[in-house]
């Protein structure tokens, strides 16, 4: 497995393309304050989600526990978002929602991409009839608005984690199916994928080494994208009440809870509510940046 | 003729689609909930309570028959009874249809409206204070959770401020039925204190709605905007000496709107899916807070036919916005079928 297998390698000229690619991403990064923010939101929230145990003035107070002579208290010094319906703090609880709710946005989008690109790049590989199957049935899941799939899905699974992971990564993998596809059929037909092909390189190399390999970019960009608003679904999930259950601190079902106290306890519905928006702030603006320094048409565009 | 061949070949491929929408649903239905009677039947129910409904509602037979009688009763318009109120799940959606119908395309409305004019802004102010705080409203936009931009409405204008409802289509009787959109009804019947309440009413759901539609549609268009700036034909227009207004009004915005256009269904489908959490905090009397009460009470006859009418109600506007694009400039065609 030498000499000729190695060659197509240098065809693809990855090594070059990724160096170009790195030097435009950094100069884009540190340039545009936007991206300086992304950066900073995700890894605050990641963090803070991470070190929930250590950074919580009282972590007892994740899942149940009641302090009847605390409930539903204003924010103060010693409860900085306030207390919820049964006396625990509301930061606390935020802080490890962003644990709960991480979770469940990353391995949506990682288990999405697992499904979808095999699935897309085997279906732009091969025309025909595997791809047809795989795009008609990509176009079925695709027919119904993806809240709604996953509200029907999660509502006859029942409500946990896992479910909701299942949920909304079923109404989520179509779409990387659906733009490695396209992005493969164009691949498919460069010259150094022919040659490769040409020189008996089998299917399965090509289809990972030069072609997967191309189609990174888009899928870290709606990878990315897609982590903010899996957030935004999963938290809707959880306020409709369908997504995971009490005394799980989630963000969604902490501004479903403060609904019966409004509205004389307007710290119960701000503070979660604002840690949904900060986090997927992060996500949108990063993957915008990463659009922008990955999509040369774009930046020329922008200027 | 190559129009009418791409309208007809469009057509017939909905079939595979609404097709394959039902055996999702049905799978949704039957196969993924464990014991789809004992969930029925509650946790209280004996073994035998349990068998018999397996029995009675026909779960005990194969699947493939099951899916066949699932499509006879459909085919009849009939998708079951709700097990909670006992009425037929048919004429609930068809009471809640307008509802949600009217909510979703006011907000489309104002998506339009707001985000073509903002974008085109943007675009022609580029780089400018206005363009980039444009452009982080766009990414609030985006990233605020709309059933929470509800809620805090609702507590400040509605509670605090007491400046408008904080729920339902309207205070008072209803217009008299025509279409059961309370807008064009009171407008048919001129009924003006029905029209008022109903604005009033359609106000903060709407335009909470709307935010990540406003969003989308402003982005297309500035891009789209900015590329048609930089065309020959700009170039020329300007040269021969045109008005910028009309050469951005008449040129460079018909131009650049192809590709807002050609999100339409897209952004359609979006809002019709947010309104099941607007729905829920507004109390918006629609198919999404009568899908999440039906969730509360399992009952998922009613749920499924949410989802089959969203479902639908998403393929036919999705194919509908793709012929108008095509017979309003046929050369999309080519872009459709890449």
């Amino acid at each position: 497995m030498n000499g000729p297998v190695a060659a197509p390698q240098d065809l693809a000229g990855v090594g070059p393309a990724k160096k170009l690619l790195n030097r435009r991403m950094q100069r884009l990064f540190f340039r545009d304050k936007l991206t300086g923010l992304g950066t900073v939101l995700v890894l605050v929230t990641f963090l803070s989600a991470v070190a929930a145990p250590a950074l919580s003035p009282f972590p007892e107070d994740a899942y149940e526990n009641v302090r009847v002579t605390e409930r539903l208290q204003g924010p103060g010094a010693k409860h900085w978002f306030g207390t919820d319906r049964m006396g625990r703090d509301i930061f606390s609880r935020i802080l490890y929602g962003g644990r709960v709710t991480l979770f469940i946005a990353l391995a949506v989008t990682l288990l999405s991409i697992a499904i979808g690109v095999p699935l897309g790049l085997v279906a732009g590989y091969y025309s025909g009839t595997i791809r047809e199957v795989i795009m008609r049935v990509a176009d079925i899941f695709l027919a119904i608005p993806r809240i709604i799939l996953a509200l029907s899905l999660a509502a006859a699974l029942g409500p946990n984690v896992p479910n909701v992971i299942v949920a909304l990564s079923v109404s989520f993998w179509p779409r990387f199916a659906r733009i490695v596809e396209a992005e493969t059929q164009s691949l498919r037909h460069e010259l150094y994928v022919e040659a490769s092909e040409s020189l008996g390189v089998s299917p399965l190399s090509i289809l990972f080494r030069h072609i997967f390999v191309h189609t990174l970019p888009t899928i870290i960009v709606r990878g990315t994208l897609g982590i903010g608003f899996t957030i935004l679904l999963a938290a809707t999930l959880g306020f409709i009440g369908v997504g995971v259950s009490p005394p799980t601190p989630e963000w969604g079902l902490m501004i479903a809870e403060s609904r019966e106290y409004l509205p004389g306890t307007w710290w119960y519905a701000l503070f979660p509510g604002l840690a949904i928006f900060l986090t997927v702030m992060g996500y949108t603006l990063l993957g915008d940046s990463l659009r922008d320094a990955m999509d040369p048409k774009l930046r020329g565009i922008e200027g | 003729m190559e129009v009418r061949a791409f309208v007809f070949k469009r057509l017939v491929l909905l079939f595979p689609i609404l097709f394959g929408l039902l055996l999702l649903v049905f799978v949704i239905s039957r196969v993924v909930p464990a014991d789809p009677a004992a969930l029925l039947a509650g946790p209280m129910a004996g073994r035998e309570q349990v068998e018999s409904l397996r029995h009675q509602l026909g779960l005990d037979r194969p699947l493939y028959a099951q899916f066949l009688s699932y499509l006879v009763q459909l085919g009849k318009g009939d998708l079951g009874s709700s097990l909670y109120s006992n009425r037929p799940v048919v004429e609930d959606l068809i009471a809640r249809f307008p509802a949600t119908m009217e909510l979703t395309l006011v907000a489309m409305t104002l998506a339009v409206g707001l985000g073509i004019p903002l974008g085109t802004i943007a675009a022609l102010r580029r780089n400018s204070m206005i363009d980039k705080g444009l452009a982080i409203f766009s990414v609030c936009g985006l990233s605020i959770a709309s059933f929470w931009l509800g809620l805090m409405c609702q507590l400040l204008f509605g509670m605090y401020l007491n400046l408008l409802p904080i729920g339902g289509r309207i205070t008072g009787a209803p217009p008299i039925t025509v279409t059961g959109f309370y807008l064009a009804d009171s407008l048919i019947t001129g009924d003006l204190g029905a029209l008022w309440s109903s604005v009033v009413h359609l106000l903060l759901p709407g335009l909470t709605l709307s935010m990540p539609a406003i969003a989308t549609i402003m982005r297309f268009t500035r891009s789209g905007v900015l590329d048609s700036l930089q065309r020959d034909y700009v170039l020329y227009e300007r040269a021969m000496g045109l008005p910028e207004r009309v050469v951005v009004v008449k040129y460079v915005l018909r131009n650049a709107l192809n590709a807002t256009i050609a999100q339409v269904g897209l952004i359609f489908g979006a809002l019709l899916a947010g309104t099941v959490a607007i729905e829920t905090v507004f109390d918006w009397p629609g198919l999404g807070l009568y899908a999440v009460s039906s969730i509360l009470l399992f009952d998922y006859k009613a749920i499924l036919g949410v989802t089959l009418v969203s479902g639908i109600t998403y393929v036919v506007v999705n194919l509908a916005v793709d012929i108008i694009l095509v017979l309003i400039d046929p050369r999309d065609i080519r872009r459709q079928e890449a």
